[in-house]
């Protein structure tokens, strides 16, 4: 495998791409594309999977076809071959080219490496010179390659018939029907016409909207993105003038709070924030544990954020702003700390919201925390989330300021080109009155994520002129040309981060299907001319430098994966006045009481766009592990007044909207609020999405999409089974809050036992008085743990055979990890682990070779949680090992719990006797069902890893296949061990916050064995005499002493 | 009524008499060949219902086959359910017989005679059921036998460190010695069905298996000699089998697995199942067959002791196990005890000590012990319980082990319950076949405990004058 950072000229796709001759190659992968269309014939969605009768009517037709062939009424298929006679300069087979690209959610870019296998892209990964990723990435980025090869993608153009159905079409139509009509709109400029886009980060893109602003002059452009931070925007906009952003930077913050803010999970730039929130936290021993820094989480639903939180406040969404305004009361207020000028006035325009004990005893020791770290000059942050509104973030910023934290923690800048899109509110208005006559949908969806309040997928029914996007989606269904749209990993771009950082986005492979990506539709629609995006790109980026252009420069930028020595207007904006913020003030919505409806994006769907993902589908909820579905949380005595357990029926009205979701209880979610995440609930989407959870958008109020109050909430009757992965949530089985089961049945069948060692964390200054105290968890002390081996020449390296000069060995630092599950992802997609589906989940059988438990503890109320990563813990005596009947599971010199799945049989004695539960059966043959063995989903396999068949057990490798490849790169070097860092295992290179690490532990001065040396490190079931090579850091909270 | 009713005694040695009704050796003959020469009604009822029980067998089966082991309710931490308790149960069934057959004939317990022959046709048809089931489990059963130590080119060899390859060998040793040990006892009797035999096919056949049987002393010698030999080696197995069964649990460090008291545990609990099995097969066998005076009384009540001794030392191991779970102050151990009282599977547990703990100390009772049809309702409530012990054990310890995180709960789906019931199916349909085309009860050995085989007996006056010795 070719390291990232080793060889320049792997990182472009060919010569062509960048001398400006790039055509798509029609044929670099000749079966695709038949094989794509030769399954659309018959439906417009093509079932990914087939039912019995209609595979059992195929059977017969392909029988009656076989028996036509034979009197030679039909031709065998064209197959296609790639005879490479002459081996291309920079191409082995087998062998992983790595390119720099860019992956967008709403305002968040993320810098990627994307692995290409023979041409396939099959592993996403961060890239390291890329400021938002730092060579680190997140499960929506992970999950994104299986979208490419999504077998539901819209793949051909689709004209909507007179009697209201699609029917397939080809480019040429489009380009003469569609064109014509086009011209007409040019014509008109573009009247009555409306351009519906999402968040916009692209300098090309906007170079192009630029040229259809011109064109059609008349046409208006709406901005349609859930995931995007619009009420950031807005905030700092209100704060200091258009076109400023803030962004947050936590690497020097020892003391952050966030007020709504799942900065870990779903907020702008998470990514980054995790890396840097982690660095933060990490603690080498008793001696610095007091720099850590501490964190403060205000939240109505118990996000992963609020996991990490040392002190954390349950309050509904509405009152988090209040809570944020009674702080700079205090801080403004009572402990004098000064506005920043240009801030007079503020004081006597802000709410003065009633907060019960609990509250103010919060938010008094927050401020005098911050006014403490002021004092001391350590720099803190206030994190305000998107979706709180515009003047909570205005205010944010401000207090950031008055805290000295401007320019540090918190920075403004400006986005001077910024497309301003008029709000969908503005679209529905449009539509209503009969001034928007027309619309053009480029990879938005408002039929769908449109605040159900506003009646957009009615309004829009005969209205969508063009629709272009990757699948058929609802708006897609409505559209009179609906335009396939090219991924991601097809097209050609560029995007601009949040901090500016500018990456250009180049394909990895030519579009799998007949295509466009969004930026050549547009240059068509605004100029009437078909280039390619390539063109619109490079030659974007050549009159932007003008004489400073050359290939040389292009070259380094497509390989670098970001773009530099770009003029830059060099202003920086600031906190001018706090007018517009006063202003703002006096509109604020008063809390209408009742019940509350929060809106979320999903961890896992984001605003729904990953929906039909099965990876994304089947990775469990962080919090609430919950996979295939959406629910209603609510916490335990919500569901107690309202008599509700999980999976009940709960039928949720708000303004005249119904949903009826199932219930989940959330310990953590505060009281009289229902939280939902969005994305789910997709009408005919694709066979993965269909059927997955309720449709929260349907919900949403058009003037706050995130939160509403007024609602009534009852019992419907009837239940949805909806499947969490992990029903067992407390290390001490005596307190289960995540089981109410227990309650109801006044039945503790733990109580009287100590609360199982599994996960072990102190305080700070617990860490103090006890530095040991990660080991006092043991049931039998290390030194009476005696084993019936003679132990090897190593004494610490376990039973004998481990003969290896190098030993792999790994550290999980449950102070960084933040249980985004990531990781679980990655590792699906590195080790081709299938999708089992939901029924599948509900029986108890996915595959995750790695999950993250999350234990909560304290009060069932309002715990507090903690994660703990779990795959093989490659135990050097390992309890698997010596059940198995036939060998199947056996140790490798260098320590490795290896698997020989050619060699199982399937007794499945090893995962009983595996006191960890990390082994995982195949139950069925998930690889070769319908969803896991479409041709095109065949093509993200990694060839270097094993598709497994059914009835083999299967579990974590260490990425074994990682590792081989190092060593073999290493022998043909010449070097007898692999240098420590040249092996990142899949979960390790995607951790956002660097929990995890990898290497040798034999070697001692690899990062591994000096972590394990840590004061902190410690086995789980050690007692088991397990001897495992994977350990855990114990975590440190750094709680106020004021709170406690 | 089993009040009014009184042993009969041998006149010579006053102990209670073996054969009642002061039978010829041809009544005996008769009694026990006539029923397999002469077709009978209910046979064919029993047999049909037998069959078709076996059909759902073959339909579950086939389905494993073809779709893979997800048809069950396992899931990630209950990797063992129905599959794994189908095989303990009839492992255990299969136990009495050869314990009948070998262990009471080495203690010279001559009642053992009347019952020895069909309970050890339950042993076989019971292994061959168990030997099914880790079979078809096996995810990939296509490959089961490189479980086997078979020479190959690659060398590959199986796992002598694992339990379930000591299985492999105990139980096809069992089954092997068992089957040696059964077909060696029928030789003569065999031969008797042979010289009765009134069709051309039958007296080829059991003329073939009786091996040139002609009952001369010579023949007598050898028989008796390979008898006692195959009695010692099938003793030690007796033991061996459910010890190395119990071994798939107690080498493993599951909690509620990982406990020493199994071996003795599991040989007294599959004693305990397997009488109660010949129990639920012979109380209805001897009113059908009329075969009371054969079968008697005495025999039911003899085995009624045992079943009540072995329960009881399955009640001391239920209560030691939870003395050491508690006295070990291991908080997963005693986690996993706790869990059984009073967790998700309470009712399982429950359904264990009531059938085992509880139904056997009726036995206490005269009574109760001497009435044929109280003791058949005991033996099929032993039967339930025993199932439900290995339930308990494999299902309760697996689904709350360590890590709480993984914790689940096992439900059984239709292909669970059909595979069971087949499996009695199979049992059945065997244990027909078996009833039909050979003598159930060793009629050779049966009369060799009449009176009149006692070289000191003296015929009394009124005795039989239609005594024509006849073998």
């Amino acid at each position: 495998m070719t390291k990232p950072t080793e060889s320049l000229k792997n990182y472009w796709r060919s010569l062509g791409d960048h001398d400006g001759t790039h055509a798509a190659p029609a044929d670099e992968f000749p079966g695709a594309e038949t094989a794509a269309t030769t399954a659309t014939t018959e439906s417009l969605l093509p079932a990914a999977k087939l039912a019995r009768r209609k595979f059992t009517g195929l059977l017969g037709a392909s029988t009656a076809l076989a028996g036509l062939t034979t009197t030679g009424c039909l031709r065998k298929p064209v197959e296609h071959i790639l005879p490479l006679a002459k081996r291309p300069e920079d191409m082995i087979p087998g062998q992983a080219i790595y390119y720099a690209t860019a992956i967008q959610v709403g305002h968040s870019v993320l810098g990627l490496l994307v692995e290409s296998q023979d041409g396939r892209p099959t592993k996403i990964e961060g890239n390291p010179r890329h400021s938002s990723s730092n060579g680190r990435g997140d499960l929506w980025a992970q999950g994104s390659v299986l979208s490419l090869y999504d077998p539901d993608r819209c793949r051909v153009p689709h004209k909507l018939g007179a009697d209201g159905k699609h029917s397939a079409s080809d480019w040429d139509t489009v380009t003469e029907e569609l064109g014509a009509t086009l011209k007409e709109l040019r014509q008109s400029q573009g009247e009555g016409l409306a351009l519906v886009l999402p968040t916009i980060v692209s300098p090309s893109y906007r170079d192009t909207l630029k040229t259809f602003k011109e064109k059609l002059a008349k046409a208006r452009i709406f901005t349609d993105d859930a995931a995007a931070a619009s009420n950031a925007v807005a905030g700092a906009e209100l704060l200091a003038g258009p076109g400023s952003r803030a962004t947050y930077h936590l690497g020097s913050a020892k003391l952050i709070a966030a007020f709504d803010a799942d900065f870990l999970g779903t907020e702008l730039d998470h990514v980054r924030l995790a890396g840097e929130y982690a660095d933060g936290r990490k603690v080498s021993g008793p001696e610095d544990a007091g720099d850590m820094s501490r964190l403060y989480s205000v939240e109505p639903h118990f996000t992963i954020t609020g996991a990490q939180a040392d002190h954390r406040l349950r309050v509904r969404g509405s009152q988090v702003s209040g809570l944020l305004a009674a702080l700079s009361n205090e801080l403004f207020g009572k402990l004098g700390l000064r506005l920043p000028p240009g801030g007079e006035g503020l004081t006597a325009a802000l709410p003065k919201p009633e907060l019960s004990p609990e509250q103010d005893k919060f938010i008094v020791a927050l401020a005098k925390d911050l006014n403490a770290a002021k004092a001391a000059r350590r720099p803190s942050a206030i994190l305000v989330g998107e979706r709180q509104p515009a003047w909570a973030h205005a205010l944010g910023v401000l207090i950031n300021y008055a805290l000295g934290n401007g320019g540090n923690t918190v920075r403004l800048r400006n986005d001077d080109s910024a497309i301003a899109g008029e709000p969908l509110t503005a679209l529905a208005a449009g539509l209503g009155d009969g001034s928007i006559k027309q619309v053009i949908c480029l990879d938005s969806n408002p039929a769908y994520d449109a605040p159900g309040e506003l009646g957009l997928a009615e309004a829009l029914k005969g209205k969508v002129l063009v629709h272009l996007g990757t699948h058929v989606d609802e708006t897609g269904q409505l559209a009179q040309w609906c335009l396939p749209g090219s991924h991601y990993l097809e097209s050609w771009g560029d995007l601009e981060a949040a901090d500016s950082t500018v990456s250009i986005v180049q394909p990895l492979i030519a579009p799998l299907h007949n295509s466009k990506s969004a930026l050549e539709l547009l240059a068509w629609i605004a100029s009437d001319a078909q280039i390619d995006g390539y063109s619109l790109v490079q030659g974007y980026w050549r009159t932007v430098l003008g004489p400073m252009y050359s290939d040389r420069v292009w070259r380094r930028w497509l390989h670098d994966g970001v773009v530099q020595g770009i003029p830059r207007a060099g202003i920086t904006p600031s906190p001018r006045d706090v007018t517009s913020l006063i202003s703002a003030l006096a509109k604020v919505e008063a809390d209408a009481g009742k019940f509350e409806v929060n809106f979320h994006l999903d961890p896992k769907l984001a605003d729904g766009r990953y929906a039909n993902n099965g990876w994304l589908q089947e990775a469990p909820h962080p919090m609430t592990k919950l996979t295939w579905d959406n629910a209603a949380y609510i916490s335990i005595a919500t569901a107690r007044k309202l008599g509700v357990e999980n999976c009940d029926l709960l039928s949720i009205t708000v303004g005249g909207r119904n949903l009826v979701a199932p219930v989940w209880i959330a310990p953590g979610q505060a009281d009289d609020t229902v939280s939902l995440t969005l994305g789910y609930g997709r009408r005919n989407l694709g066979a993965v999405a269909n059927g997955a959870g309720v449709d929260a958008y349907s919900l949403q109020a058009a003037s706050n999409p995130w939160f509403v109050s007024g609602a009534d909430v009852v019992k419907f009757g009837g239940r949805r089974l909806i499947y969490s992965t992990q029903d067992h949530g407390s290390l001490d089985p005596a307190v289960d809050p995540s089981s109410p089961k227990d309650d109801a049945v006044g039945i503790n069948p733990g109580r009287g036992y100590p609360s199982r060692p599994i996960v072990r964390e102190t305080t700070v200054e617990g860490f103090k008085k006890d530095p040991d105290f990660s080991q006092k968890g043991d049931l039998i002390a290390k030194e009476n743990l005696r084993s019936l081996w003679d132990h090897n020449v190593h004494p610490d390296l376990g039973a004998p055979k481990l003969t290896g000069a190098q030993q792999w060995g790994m550290v999980i630092d449950l102070n960084s990890c933040t249980g985004c599950t990531a990781c679980t992802v990655a590792c699906q997609a590195e080790n081709n682990i299938p999708v089992v589906g939901r029924k599948e989940v509900g029986n108890g059988r996915e595959l995750h070779w790695i999950r993250l438990d999350r234990y909560y503890s304290g009060a069932k109320e309002d715990p507090a949680a903690v994660v703990q990563p779990m795959l093989c813990q490659h135990c050097e005596t390992a309890p698997c090992e010596n059940v198995c009947p036939v060998q199947a599971t056996s140790h490798s010199p260098e320590g490795l719990n290896d698997m020989t799945y050619n060699r199982c049989i399937g007794t499945r004695y090893c995962a009983n006797n595996c006191p960890y539960k990390v082994r995982r059966f195949n139950f069925f043959n998930y690889n070769k069902d319908a969803v896991n063995d479409h041709e095109l989903v065949r093509m993200q396999k990694n060839p270097d890893v094993t598709v497994r068949f059914r009835g083999v057990i299967e579990k974590c490798s260490y990425c074994v296949q990682r590792i081989q490849e190092a060593k073999i790169q290493a022998h043909s070097a010449g070097e007898e061990l692999v240098k420590e860092g040249a092996i990142v295992v899949a979960c390790q290179q995607v951790c956002p916050s660097g929990a995890i690490a990898f290497g040798d532990i034999a070697d001692p001065n690899s990062k591994v064995a000096k972590a394990r040396l840590s004061k902190r490190n410690y086995g789980v079931l050690t007692d088991l005499n397990t001897r495992p090579r994977t350990t855990y850091l114990a975590r440190v909270r750094n709680p106020n002493p004021e709170l406690v | 009524m089993a009040t009014a009713y009184h042993d009969e005694l041998d006149p010579l040695l006053g102990r209670k008499n073996l054969v009642e009704g002061g039978v010829s050796y041809h009544d005996i003959t008769e009694a026990v060949a006539t029923p397999i020469e002469v077709p009978n009604s209910r046979w064919w009822i029993a047999f049909l219902i037998s069959l078709s029980m076996l059909g759902v067998l073959g339909i579950a089966l086939g389905y494993l086959f073809w779709m893979g082991t997800g048809i069950w309710g396992l899931n990630n931490p209950i990797a063992w359910g129905w599959a794994i308790v189908n095989f303990v149960f009839w492992v255990g069934i299969g136990h009495a017989g050869t314990l009948i057959s070998a262990v009471l004939f080495l203690f010279r317990q001559k009642w053992r005679t009347s019952i020895n022959r069909a309970s050890e046709a339950m042993t076989i048809f019971a292994v061959i059921c168990a030997l099914l089931f880790p079979t078809v489990h096996a995810g990939r059963p296509w490959v089961l036998y490189w479980s086997l130590p078979l020479p190959n080119q690659m060398s590959m060899w199986p796992n002598f460190r694992s339990p379930l390859l000591w299985d492999v060998f105990a139980v096809s040793t069992y089954f092997t010695v068992s089957l040696l040990f059964w077909y060696v006892g029928l030789i003569p009797d065999l031969a008797t069905m042979r010289d009765r035999a009134k069709t051309p096919m039958r007296r080829f056949a059991y003329g073939l298996f009786a091996l040139g049987w002609r009952g001369s002393t010579r023949h007598w010698l050898h028989y008796e000699k390979a008898y006692l030999i195959f009695a010692g080696l099938a003793t030690p197995l007796v033991l061996s089998v459910h010890t190395v069964v119990s071994f798939d649990f107690a080498v493993s460090q599951l909690p509620g697995w990982h406990t020493t008291i199994f071996p003795p545990y599991f040989v007294a609990g599959a004693i305990f199942s397997g009488f109660a099995m010949v129990l639920t097969l012979l109380v209805p066998l001897r009113a059908w067959f009329k075969l009371g005076h054969l079968i008697t009384i005495k025999h039911l009540e003899n085995m009624a002791k045992i079943i009540l001794l072995t329960g009881t030392m399955v009640g001391y191991a239920y209560a030691m196990e939870f003395f050491i779970a508690w006295y070990s102050g291991n908080p997963y151990e005693s986690y996993a005890f706790t869990n059984r009282l009073f967790g998700d599977y309470w009712w399982a547990y429950w359904t264990m000590v009531s059938c085992n703990v509880i139904t056997p100390q009726f036995i206490w009772f005269k009574a109760i012990r001497r009435s044929p049809l109280a003791l058949f309702v005991l033996s099929i409530f032993v039967n339930i319980g025993m199932w439900f012990e290995r339930f308990v054990i494999t299902v309760t310890s697996l689904h709350h082990d360590f890590l709480p995180s993984s914790w689940d709960y096992y439900s059984p789906t239709v292909w669970d319950v059909a595979t069971l019931l087949g499996s009695f199916g199979l049992f059945f349909t065997l244990f027909c076949i078996f009833v039909r085309f050979l003598p159930m009860l060793a009629i050779a050995e049966v009369k060799s405990v009449l009176p009149q085989a006692d070289p000191h007996y003296h015929a009394p006056h009124h005795a039989p004058t239609s005594g024509k010795e006849h073998h």
